[in-house]
């Protein structure tokens, strides 16, 4: 055990002010939720709700479909990252495992993908989604956030396989497993950080994902959180209370799957990157 | 290595098979519109983005023609690498913070992924409730602190506008940031800090010598996508100040975004687009070559 | 690897079969655009209705946030799949047009529906051709504290007047709102160009859109004027260029404001959120010595001329314009009528939808023209380069006229 210097004091005036600062906004959010209508606009404005309020949350759960918005998110965010697992740790295992001679090439063209903004090709993919018949799908969206985010889980991905001795894999294999069994039962155990890193990004990621949401979902039914949360933003005013509540609500999910798997996110994040 | 013959042979074939599905989702959702976006570009194009004929580098010589253009361009850049340092070092003394061992550390390390658990429109949107001089909670807290004690109007004067926006975006990315330092901070064994402290290194001279080149490959990776993404984050500036006052916040994609979808101009939002990839291809090409050539992959 | 190629087929062939969706019932799609105090419910409750009413059509009604509305329909065209309807800004038609994508609605529509528009709300006839229904109509207002001044201001001299006694920056109560951040619409400078006899454009003879004016003395006078009103009288609030109308709405709701000019449904916020100061409403200002005219802004339905079920679509529009559910829309979205078997309902008859009613006359709408996106994001560059004081109200305005003459090759 480290003796606790002085410096370790140091360390919560500085984690106290960092969090203030990183959740400035997020206290906002809460101290505006809790407010009743007449109280969000008033010069000067108070941190403190003087009647404090939950209405804002019941509003926005009962009288909009909160509920359905939640549902379709989770199915989005989990196809997506159902989608992207399995497309992307065989492609990862390739090129950290395997050698051939368009490597780098085929690892660039991944990346290409994230120098065009969906801002530019927004029109064509959604030609594309119209072609496949996936408009006012939810497919849709799990499938343009899984192109979205292969780049990233590839990369990552495959410089946490390479950060695994080869060895452990090649005595797997002299015991007589399959290539397959040795992938499944010895490299993904030891890797399993990396995994959930890649499921976390991809997941909240596709959970916040936007511009697709817009384009392709026409109907109310179909529509994820973050179009619904538009529900209250109009043409001629915001209705910021009931936001700030719905965007805390939203904020849930995130945070709850987070604290599941933080410990081993946080040693899978990107280790694999550095070779210990 | 002793393998046998054959499966020499059939290793790039079976690295092939391996990466086919991906290939085959790329291929099919983004092949056509980046090409389209290239034909596009040295295309007069109709207000319904279809072809109409080719125009060579006119697209490109109509923005070039612009003189804000290169303004434009150059602000881009700075957006760009101001967002990427910044995020790159806040991320990474908060990942040194949180790498201490002590009580409650769970919690603020949850507490940190919070700026990245709302979606980008939304946190825009927040924040620009959180600027607004009247009601908003940010210049009434410098003010009642002490701070500052006459906040300017963030939004309102060009330099403070830019820098409300960058700040935004920088708080977007700081907890992806952070996380991915304290992964990299994490993996690195105990011993060759307890080395350096035998060889008589001071906190400084241990950051320099162990952390900084074992963190090199996380910090290739981590600030090569957060480069692509700074560089294109469209959200941000387009909700807080539409790229004004004037065009005084305007980067590339909020400039691509109006040329596309308000003015259909399809041609000239094609060319930038081109000229943001080549930018981009451009930063990433010598980035990576440098992790490739450091072996982490081959 | 037997099963990696087993997972390509797989997702191969979940795309091909989705492909694949058979059409049954005739399909009519509606772009619709969510107005402030329209509950989701009222489009949910018209599609369900109207589906009751004609059972052989499937109705789907794609509701879209305002803000997002004119980049999504353009996405929808551009992609190949316009909807069958569509509500928009009747200054987007022009574009449509453009494009050739529209279909003259008046050819689909039914003899009563017609007749039943008030023929001055027309902005969506171009060229003696009907092409947009229009679907709610509003004059701009002057809302005012009637607990700090006696009557509402007729000129905007007058109004000065009485601003520079009320305005009390101490007390972060300012006379006049201002909003200076580029948004889609110009706002406050078309109140004072339109007061002041100016418009942005020369109307040449047969009715086409000459020379850019705004930089010709009406022009320059108004940006004068609401550069002295931001700069050198000071009475609005400060840092105008940080404001759009929607944060100005909530300063004057707030009780921060003495005038403020907005549609009508600030009066339904007002309503709503209980203000306990006295405010009214009062037809825009003009400057002395000129008419009044307000701005007035419509939307329209357009048809798409790639519609396969025009019929079914008019059947939808006869629907919709029934009075039962046209009453219960134009109440929600506070606009007054558009059919002329509601005019006389007895909600209408307050100050608020008499005022806009009366100001339609002499109103103007926004220039007709394709490329007025682009112009409109010019004046505002050039507005705020005013206020910012980078730029005189003539250098800026001759800036301005001089870039939107060479956008339309004048």
């Amino acid at each position: 055990m480290k003796k606790k210097t002085f410096s370790y004091y140091l360390v919560y005036p500085a984690i106290i002010f960092v969090l203030l600062v990183l959740l400035f906004p997020f206290l906002v959010m809460i101290s505006t939720a809790l407010k009743p209508l007449e109280e969000v606009y008033t010069t000067p404005p108070h941190w403190i709700p003087q009647n404090l309020t939950l209405n804002n949350f019941s509003d926005v759960w009962f009288k909009y479909p909160l509920g359905t918005y939640f549902k379709n998110s989770l199915i989005v965010a989990v196809g997506t990252t159902v989608l992207n697992t399995i497309l992307c740790i065989p492609a990862a295992y390739a090129v950290a495992r395997l050698r051939f001679r368009a490597k780098s090439f085929i690892m660039y063209l991944f990346l290409i993908v994230q120098m065009f903004s969906p801002v530019i090709v927004v029109i064509s993919l959604f030609k594309i989604i119209a072609r496949l018949g996936l408009l006012n799908n939810l497919l849709s969206l799990i499938f343009t956030n899984g192109v979205f985010t292969l780049a990233f889980a590839i990369w990552l991905l495959s410089g946490y396989f390479s950060s695994v001795p080869k060895e452990i894999e090649e005595a797997a294999l002299i015991d007589g497993c399959s290539r397959m069994q040795s992938v499944v039962r010895v490299l993904l155990p030891v890797a399993m950080p990396g995994v959930i890193t890649t499921v976390i990004y991809t997941f909240i990621t596709a959970w916040n994902e936007f511009m697709f949401a817009l384009t392709f979902i026409t109907s109310m039914d179909k529509r994820p959180l973050t179009l619904g949360l538009y529900n209250f933003v109009g043409r001629w005013t915001v209705q910021w209370q009931y936001l700030m509540a719905a965007a805390i609500l939203a904020l849930i999910p995130v945070v709850v799957l987070f604290m599941f798997i933080e410990r081993d996110l946080v040693k899978g994040l990107a280790g694999g990157a550095v070779k210990g | 290595m002793a393998r046998s013959g054959k499966f020499w042979k059939t290793e790039s074939t079976f690295a092939y098979l391996l990466l086919l599905p991906a290939l085959i989702f790329l291929i099919v959702f983004m092949f056509y519109p980046i090409v389209y976006v290239f034909f596009m570009s040295f295309f007069k194009v109709n207000k319904l983005a279809e072809l109409v004929s080719f125009s060579g580098l006119d697209n490109y010589r109509y923005m070039f023609s612009k003189p804000e253009f290169w303004q434009i361009i150059v602000r881009s850049c700075m957006w760009t690498a101001l967002a990427v340092a910044a995020k790159t070092v806040i991320g990474l003394i908060i990942a040194l913070l949180l790498n201490v061992d002590f009580r409650g550390r769970k919690i603020v390390r949850t507490l940190t992924i919070i700026p990245w658990a709302s979606s980008v429109p939304i946190s825009a949107m927040i924040w620009q409730w959180t600027y607004n001089n009247d009601f908003g909670l940010l210049n009434y807290t410098l003010q009642s602190l002490g701070i500052m004690s006459n906040p300017p109007i963030w939004l309102a004067y060009p330099r403070s506008a830019f820098f409300a926006c960058l700040w935004v975006d920088i708080w977007c990315g700081i907890p992806f940031m952070a996380l991915v330092f304290l992964a990299g901070l994490q993996a690195i064994p105990q011993e060759l800090y307890e080395a350096a402290e035998v060889d008589g290194a001071g906190s400084l001279a241990k950051f320099r010598s162990v952390t900084l080149p074992l963190l090199s490959g996380v910090l290739t990776i981590a600030t090569l996508l957060s480069i692509l993404w700074t560089f294109n984050d469209f959200n941000v500036i387009y909700i807080l100040t539409t790229g004004g006052p004037g065009t005084s916040t305007d980067i590339l994609i909020t400039y691509i975004y109006k040329y596309a979808f308000q003015y259909l101009r399809f041609g000239p939002a094609a060319a930038m687009a081109v000229i943001t990839f080549i930018i981009l291809l451009t930063v990433s090409i010598i980035y990576a070559r440098n992790y490739f050539r450091r072996g982490e992959i081959l | 690897m037997k099963r990696k190629i087993l997972v390509v087929s797989i997702i191969l062939m979940l795309v091909l079969g989705l492909s694949i969706s058979a059409l049954a019932q005739k399909k009519v799609s509606v772009l619709w655009m969510e107005y402030d105090g329209l509950t989701p419910d009222y489009a949910l409750n018209l599609e369900k209705a109207f589906e009751e009413a004609y059972p052989e059509i499937d109705l789907n009604i794609i509701s879209t946030p305002w803000d997002e509305g004119h980049d999504r329909l353009i996405t929808f065209i551009a992609g190949g799949q316009p909807p069958d309807l569509a509500v928009i800004g009747t200054r987007w038609l022009l574009e449509l047009l453009d494009m050739d994508v529209v279909e003259p609605i008046e050819n689909w529509l039914s003899e009563d529906l017609i007749n039943n528009i008030d023929p001055a709300l027309m902005e969506g006839k171009i060229g003696g051709v009907l092409y947009g229904l229009p679907v709610a109509a509003g004059t701009r207002l002057l809302y005012y504290r009637s607990d700090l001044v006696d009557k509402a201001p007729e000129t905007y001299e007058e109004m000065l007047e009485m601003a520079l006694k009320i305005n009390n920056p101490d007390q972060k109560f300012y006379a006049v709102g201002m909003s200076g951040q580029k948004y889609v619409e110009l706002t406050e400078h078309a109140y004072y160009l339109f007061g002041n006899s100016g418009y942005y454009f020369e109307m040449l003879p047969d009715g086409t859109y000459g020379k850019c004016t705004v930089n010709d003395e009406a022009g320059i006078g108004t940006m004068t004027f609401m550069n002295d009103l931001v700069n050198k009288h000071k009475v609005t609030q400060p840092g105008v260029t940080a404001y759009r109308r929607d944060e100005l709405q909530d300063l004057f709701i707030a009780g921060n404001l003495g005038f403020f000019m907005s549609g009508g449904f600030t009066a339904t916020l007002l309503q709503q959120r209980g203000v306990t100061f006295k405010w009214d409403v009062a037809p825009i200002p003009h400057f002395e010595g000129k008419p009044q005219s307000s701005l007035i802004v419509t939307d329209s339905i357009v048809l798409f001329k790639d519609s396969k079920v025009k019929e079914e679509a008019s059947k939808f529009l006869d629907f919709f314009y029934s009075d039962a559910w046209r009453l219960e829309f134009d109440k929600m979205i506070g606009f007054p009528p558009v059919t002329k078997s509601l005019a006389d309902d007895p909600y209408f008859q307050n100050p608020v939808y008499q005022v806009m009613i009366e100001q339609i006359p002499g109103s103007k709408g926004w220039p007709l023209i394709p490329e007025w996106p682009e112009c409109n994001d010019i004046i505002w560059d050039n507005i705020v380069a005013t206020f910012l004081g980078q730029k005189t109200p003539e250098q800026a305005m001759n800036d301005a006229a001089q870039e939107i003459d060479n956008i339309r090759g004048m």
